[in-house]
């Protein structure tokens, strides 16, 4: 309570760099204050309960997702040096994995389930970001020639534009499912894609689902980025005597690198979310225990998938802030 | 020497140069001036080779410019444009360095370069280290000149170079080319629509109008003898008389002798500057005194009135 007092009377504070740091510190009060608060709950109510019951966050837990955003908030706008933001960021997980470890939150219904789980849940978030790290190295293998080839023929740009577009619109579900037909003929006929594991089902589809989202995002953020580096500047780097290489490298990459960056951001983060999905078809992930959760009404199972999706979402987003950072510091 | 013969470019149907042939002696200051469109920048980068005429043929130092690698012409050339086209994530060093380094010089010769350039244009050292946004438009400029001057190349392509940049600093920056070219006697080729700017610094000139060229020769001679009303017009028109007394010394009218003058000109001053002073202290003469305060003799407000011009 304090706490969120605090984060109120914190609007009214002048200088900026203070306010965002103290909103941190007083947020991360109420992180810690509530979650500690939470354990401690848990474990008085189990003491007159039968062991299989469960208790459940309630709606304070919910103060807990506003106490996290106002920290990335306050980080954004504080405008902290890298360094700085790496400790705050330290200083957060090392807390929750403190509590973690003293046991704080082993009563919670959550912490139960997690620990339930807790074999299949490292195979299936190390699958998350497998799907998500191939989707995305698929979609820079074809999304990064594809920039190219709209950079130098602006006659084709429309068509591949409308028509990333278009797959853009189809829903995620949709999509899975249609390719599920046209894969299953593929692995019949062709053995030798079978035996590579490639099914109709499975992590296959839905890397290529993955990888037709992200193009849009991918081929549209490089594409804005490199044709906006200044026609002055790049008339003067040839002018000069830059061949087409070194423009490249030394000009164009870099000017733009915030862009790419920026488009390879989106691109992430969309995986990240998109790849829960994939669960449907049998990809695994983190989806797994959202679709179980569901299908099981067992709330505490669903945050055991999205919490972990939520959070690997923020620590994406983190590490380009920080790569952006470093990108925008000569400009 | 710089030679273009009978070049002509389009830009789909409509011609952006059309017919040009011109010579372009060594250690010329030339100027290419003309309205706007007709065609100077198009004329200035098809010597170096960015632009590829259509018809014609460009030679330079003999060679034809087509057998060239166009990439080795134009770090042998010095180019600058209005808004300096400075590298943005470069510093104003780097800047500077930018073609040496593309030419593979060895850091300590980079260095030695640099601080000859630092001293050549009266840069001051410590905005050597400054991003482009971090230096006013006259300071990006000059690091601009010592970009396109670092490799010492024999001929500078300038478009419009000082055409953004307040009266002060602009005499100033053509104070120091103009130095610069008497020193080094590099071939500098000009592009201008100010007339005022164009009668400063040319040796040679060239009025261009619609993709043709109109008229060549030096200053001088084309206020002197425009070719047609559009040379008239385009060289200013009602004040083309004023413009022709900037260009003729004191000296050139003086009668030699004693004089009782109370107001006095520096020899090497303009009859416009004499017409000027005359006018604003109500003389109808004036004495003329060298650099050391000798007097040399008077200039009279009837010999500028009545002067032929022996250019
Ligand atoms: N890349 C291009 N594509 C199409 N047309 C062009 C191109 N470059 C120049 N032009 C056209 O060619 C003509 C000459 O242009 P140029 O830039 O040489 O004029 P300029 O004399 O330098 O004008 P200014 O004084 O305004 O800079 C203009 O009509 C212009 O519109
Ligand atoms: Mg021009």
């Amino acid at each position: 309570m304090t706490g969120l007092c605090g984060l109120a009377l914190l609007s009214f504070v002048r200088r900026p760099k203070l306010r965002s740091f103290a909103t941190i510190l007083a947020a991360a009060l109420i992180l810690w204050g509530s979650l500690a608060g939470a354990g401690h709950f848990a474990a008085l109510l189990m003491q007159e309960s039968p062991p299989t019951a469960r208790a459940s966050l309630g709606p304070a837990f919910w103060t807990l997702a506003v106490a996290i955003l106002a920290i990335a908030d306050a980080m954004q706008r504080g405008n902290f040096v890298i360094p700085a933001r790496v400790c705050i960021g330290a200083a957060f997980c090392a807390g929750f994995f403190l509590m973690a470890a003293a046991g704080d939150f082993d009563d919670l219904s959550l912490a139960k389930e997690f620990s339930n789980n807790r074999g299949i849940f490292v195979t299936e978030l190390l699958r998350h970001l497998g799907l998500v790290c191939a989707a995305t190295f698929f979609a820079l293998l074809i999304g990064v020639p594809l920039t190219m080839l709209v950079l130098r023929k602006t006659a084709v740009a429309g068509f591949v534009f409308a028509s990333l577009g278009i797959l853009q619109t189809i829903p995620s579900i949709a999509l899975f499912g249609v390719l599920i037909a046209p894969m299953s003929k593929l692995s019949e006929q062709l053995p030798f894609l079978r035996d590579l594991g490639i099914n109709g089902t499975g992590p296959a589809p839905a890397i290529i689902a993955l990888t037709l989202y992200s193009l849009l995002p991918l081929v549209r953020g490089f594409y804005t980025g490199l044709s906006e580096v200044a026609r002055e500047v790049k008339d003067a780097a040839t002018a000069i005597g830059f061949g087409a290489r070194q423009m490249f490298i030394e000009v164009e990459l870099p000017l733009a690198m915030p862009a790419l960056l920026s488009g390879l951001r989106v691109v992430t983060i969309q995986a990240i979310g998109l790849a829960s999905v994939a669960a449907l078809i049998g990809a695994g992930g983190l989806g797994t225990f959202i679709f179980q959760g569901i299908g099981q009404y067992a709330l505490d199972l669903v945050l055991v998938g999205a919490l972990p999706v939520i959070l690997l979402a923020l620590l994406a987003n983190f590490f380009f802030e920080m790569l952006l950072g470093l990108a925008r510091r000569k400009l | 020497m710089i030679e273009l013969r009978n070049v002509s470019k389009s830009f789909g149907a409509t011609p952006a140069v059309a017919d040009f042939s011109l010579k372009i002696e060594n250690g010329a200051f030339f100027v290419l001036a003309g309205p706007s469109g007709c065609g100077k920048s198009t004329v200035l980068r098809m010597i170096n080779a960015m632009i590829v005429p259509g018809k014609g043929q460009i030679e330079v130092d003999g060679q034809d410019i087509r057998a060239m690698e166009p990439e080795k012409l134009r770090r042998s050339i010095g180019y600058v444009i209005q808004s300096a086209g400075l590298f943005p994530h470069w510093t104003a060093a780097d800047n500077v360095l930018a073609v040496p380094r593309l030419l593979k010089w060895s850091p300590s010769r980079c260095a030695a370069r640099l601080d000859a350039l630092v001293a050549l244009l009266r840069i001051d050292p410590a905005l050597l280290d400054r991003y482009p946004r971090q230096l006013s438009g006259g300071q990006q400029q000059r690091i601009g000149v010592a970009r396109a001057l670092a490799a010492d190349p024999d001929i500078v392509l300038m478009d419009e170079p000082f055409a953004a940049l307040d009266p002060v600093s602009r005499a100033e920056l053509q104070d120091e080319l103009r130095g610069i070219h008497a020193r080094s006697g590099k071939t500098i080729v000009f592009v201008t629509h100010d007339m005022d700017e164009a009668l400063r610094l040319a040796t040679g000139m060239a009025v261009m109008n619609g993709g043709r060229l109109i008229q060549t020769g030096s200053p001088a001679s084309i206020l002197l003898a425009p070719v047609d009303d559009f040379v008239r017009d385009f060289l200013g028109g009602e004040s083309l008389q004023l413009r022709l007394l900037d260009l003729v010394p004191v000296e050139k009218l003086m009668k030699p002798g004693k004089t009782k003058a109370t107001e006095t000109i520096a020899a090497g001053a303009s009859l416009k500057n004499a017409l000027n002073l005359m006018l604003a202290r109500r003389r109808s003469f004036l004495g003329v005194e060298d650099a050391s305060g000798k007097r040399l003799g008077e200039i009279h407000l009837n010999d500028i009135v009545a002067r032929r011009d022996a250019n």
